[in-house]
């Protein structure tokens, strides 16, 4: 077992470190971080991104990438938070959409669009959940009916971040009706931009809101079907584990626990003096999350590690979902008390990011499968996992 | 990352897992949940393998395969719910002592934190009075290394089994030492603060750490099996929500713990930080308190059989209890790497000169 980098992995993060620490693209992730409940565009902070070629340097220099390894662009996900980068966008375009493309879709459709979300320059989002139809997607209702030459999308999506930005859908619809919760459904990609497609705004706590979308008869080639049609569910479950890394979640408690840190740390409040009196309190509970912290990377790379190799195990992602997800929420919920009232009203940048982050968390353990879902997969995991699986 | 067990490692585990089926686990209800230490039944099977070389320099004769062997030997000993016999034997090598000398546990070795008892030394012509009491694997031993306080830090110290003063009393689990103003000679002290205590505290840490979640695994397998094939309402236990969410909230846990082990193992092992830094106090602390929830959990899924002969459960329950706290109180190991990471971060503060987060 190796759990640290190689040198060259260790030099290529410092080569990304130090492409992400410019002037422009600090001032841009800046200008791109909310605050307050306003969401601000972040298009312009990923275009500059797009420019340095880091986006997805693992996919294939022919559809935008770099052809490196995929822990690389692992490593570049891990810096792009730590570089203050509000990383949404790169989770749903590059590592969701992006890389079930890379893994499901036709060399048509790779090549139409890839490129463009490497370089920045499009944006795409996953549109699965329904107003029904949350974490039981087998009760999804969104229709696609044949039509000459592709289908007519109807129905409603709920609930994903980002979209009334992005260019590109992945919809999954029920292509034959009446065939059971699993069976009937398909995938497509959906030009958010054509005639039918209705994006609104459902204002959430975060600072990043969330979105309903009205499908009404959207025209959709077959182009845009993504897999076979009808076979969308284990195509959807591969999707799923995608986003199940938990790197995303895990980057969030380490800048959260930093930010925490730092306000602890603060020259008027430094909590590391021994006469502090909340001083034993806080060293306890920051040793405990950082030793989950620590842990939780592991976790994650296990993931990280499977689908470079293209393995995906369904239970060591509902694990590192799980924990991740968990760990990051409760870091924000300790946090969240952390900063003193001088650094709340001096608006300090740890205090403006545990703001933030508390707001952010109850939506932690409820996106990309809830944490009561990836405790199913774990618990249905029990009758095989063997003795080497603990 | 690469994060696939070395081949080597897994055939020992499936050595070791072998030779330990071999070994009936005791069920009585009252007294010892195992017979520790030494001269316990899992000792004949260790020699067997040789596994005194396991962790051995290969220039020394031995195999080289760090404390990440050892953390795997003492895994498989708590999941089988034996004794450990291994850990002392290493930790007193590691002290530069005799292997049949036993050490108290090391939680008054230099930079441990308390458990384990304690020991005061006075500074008496020739050498060393000691008085205190403190946990040993076992009390069948020529000697015993013992971590005790002097006027200028902690050392310790090889006391011979005939020392004046000197008690053993093992109806307890674990067995303890008394010592009332026993003699030492100064030539007596194997470790010294900033001395080699510090890396042998490390691996003894990562060895304990190992065991108890091997403890927490072969509880969780227990419970698992047993509430496969039990049924109530109709169901197995385990296909009712309410069961099945704590078994698997304890295997995420499990998993998260076996890699706060073996991490800590390969950062001690690769020298990646300086003894692991804080990762063995924070392996330790994780799998101590994953081994008294785990078990914890696999009681309550089990019901009243659980608290009976009839399952084995019963021994991890009472295990757990001796060793969760035996290497020093969790609570007091977090504080410890909490204390650290504040430090790096007031540093990292200091450096940017910004009050920037660190990267």
């Amino acid at each position: 077992m190796r759990f640290g980098f190689t040198e060259e992995e260790q030099r290529f993060r410092a080569e990304v470190r130090r492409t992400l620490r410019t002037p422009d693209i600090r001032a841009a992730a800046e200008a791109a971080t909310g605050a307050d409940g306003v969401e601000p565009d972040a298009r312009p902070l990923y275009r500059l991104l797009g420019r340095t070629g880091l986006l997805a340097v693992h996919w294939p220099v022919e559809y935008g990438g770099a052809g490196r390894p995929a822990t690389d662009a692992a490593i570049v996900a891990e810096e792009l938070v730590r570089a203050g980068v509000p990383d949404t966008f790169h989770v749903n375009s590059i590592q969701i959409v992006g890389q079930f493309l890379l893994m499901a879709g036709s060399e048509e459709q790779r090549r139409r669009h890839l490129p463009a979300l490497a370089r920045g320059e499009s944006f795409a989002s996953v549109l699965y959940s329904e107003p029904d139809a949350g974490s039981d997607l087998g009760a999804l209702r969104t229709a696609a009916v044949p039509d000459g030459t592709g289908h007519r999308i109807s129905g409603t999506k709920v609930f994903s971040l980002k979209t009334r930005f992005v260019d590109l859908g992945l919809c999954a619809a029920r292509t034959t009706p009446d065939t059971g919760p699993y069976r009937g459904i398909s995938l497509f990609l959906v030009d958010m931009t054509a005639p039918g497609v209705t994006v609104s705004l459902v204002p959430g706590i975060g600072d990043e809101h969330f979105h309903r979308v009205d499908l009404d008869g959207v025209r959709v080639s077959e182009g845009d079907l993504l897999g076979p049609r009808d076979e969308g569910w284990p195509l959807l479950n591969e999707a799923l584990a995608v986003e199940r890394t938990g790197l995303d979640y895990h980057l969030k408690a380490e800048r959260w626990l930093d930010a925490a840190l730092d306000a602890l740390t603060d020259t008027a409040h430094d909590i590391s003096r021994p006469d502090h009196p909340d001083h034993g309190e806080h060293l306890e509970r920051i040793g405990r999350l950082h030793g989950a912290l620590a842990a939780d990377e592991v976790l994650v790379w296990e993931v990280l590690d499977g689908l470079a190799a293209d393995r995906i195990d369904q239970l060591a992602t509902a694990v590192a979902k799980y924990h991740a997800s968990e760990l990051a929420q409760s870091v924000a919920n300790w946090a969240v008390d952390v900063p003193t009232p001088a650094q709340r009203s001096a608006r300090t940048a740890a205090a403006r990011v545990l703001d933030s982050a508390y707001r952010e968390a109850p939506g932690l353990t409820l996106s990309a499968g809830t944490s009561e879902i990836m405790l199913r997969i774990v618990a249905a995991s029990l009758d095989s996992v063997s003795q080497e699986g603990y | 990352m690469h994060l696939h067990p070395d081949p080597l490692l897994t055939e020992l585990r499936t050595a070791l897992r072998a030779g330990l089926s071999g070994i009936g686990a005791g069920t009585a209800l009252h007294g010892p949940p195992v017979t520790d230490g030494g001269p316990g039944p899992t000792r004949q099977l260790l020699d067997a393998l040789g596994a005194d070389a396991f962790e051995r320099p290969v220039a020394d004769g031995g195999l080289g395969l760090g404390v990440t062997a050892g953390v795997a030997v003492s895994e498989e000993l708590g999941l089988a719910a034996q004794g450990n016999a291994y850990r002392a034997r290493a930790w007193a090598v590691e002290l530069g002592s005799s292997p049949d000398a036993v050490p108290a546990d090391p939680g008054a070795v230099p930079g441990a934190v308390p458990g384990g008892g304690r020991v005061e030394a006075v500074a008496v012509p020739g050498g060393w009075e000691l008085t205190g009491t403190v946990t040993v694997d076992t009390v069948d031993a020529p000697a015993f290394l013992v971590a005790a306080q002097t006027g200028r830090g902690p050392v310790v110290l090889e006391v011979e089994r005939t020392a004046p003063g000197l008690g053993t009393d093992d109806r307890c689990l674990p067995p303890v030492v008394r010592l009332d103003r026993s003699f030492v000679a100064a030539g007596a002290v194997v470790a010294e603060p900033g001395g080699t205590a510090e890396g042998a505290l490390a691996r003894a840490r990562l060895r304990q750490a190992g065991y108890l979640l091997g403890i927490a695994a072969g509880a969780h397998r227990v419970a698992v099996a047993y509430t496969g094939h039990r049924a109530q309402f109709g169901s197995r236990l385990r296909d009712l929500p309410p069961v099945a969410f704590p078994l698997a909230r304890a295997l995420v846990r499990l998993r998260a713990t076996r890699a706060a082990v073996y991490r800590g193992a390969w950062l001690v092992d690769t020298g990646a930080e300086h003894e692991g830094g804080t990762a063995p106090a924070a392996a330790l602390a994780t799998a101590a308190e994953t081994a008294r929830e785990v078990v914890r959990v696999g009681m309550q899924s089990c019901g009243v059989r659980a608290m009976t002969a009839e399952l084995a459960l019963q021994r991890y329950h009472r295990l757990a209890a001796v060793e969760a706290h035996r290497y020093g109180d969790p609570a007091a190991l977090w504080r410890l790497v909490g204390a650290e990471r504040l430090r790096e971060a007031r540093e990292a503060r200091r450096r940017s000169g910004t009050g920037a987060s660190p990267a």
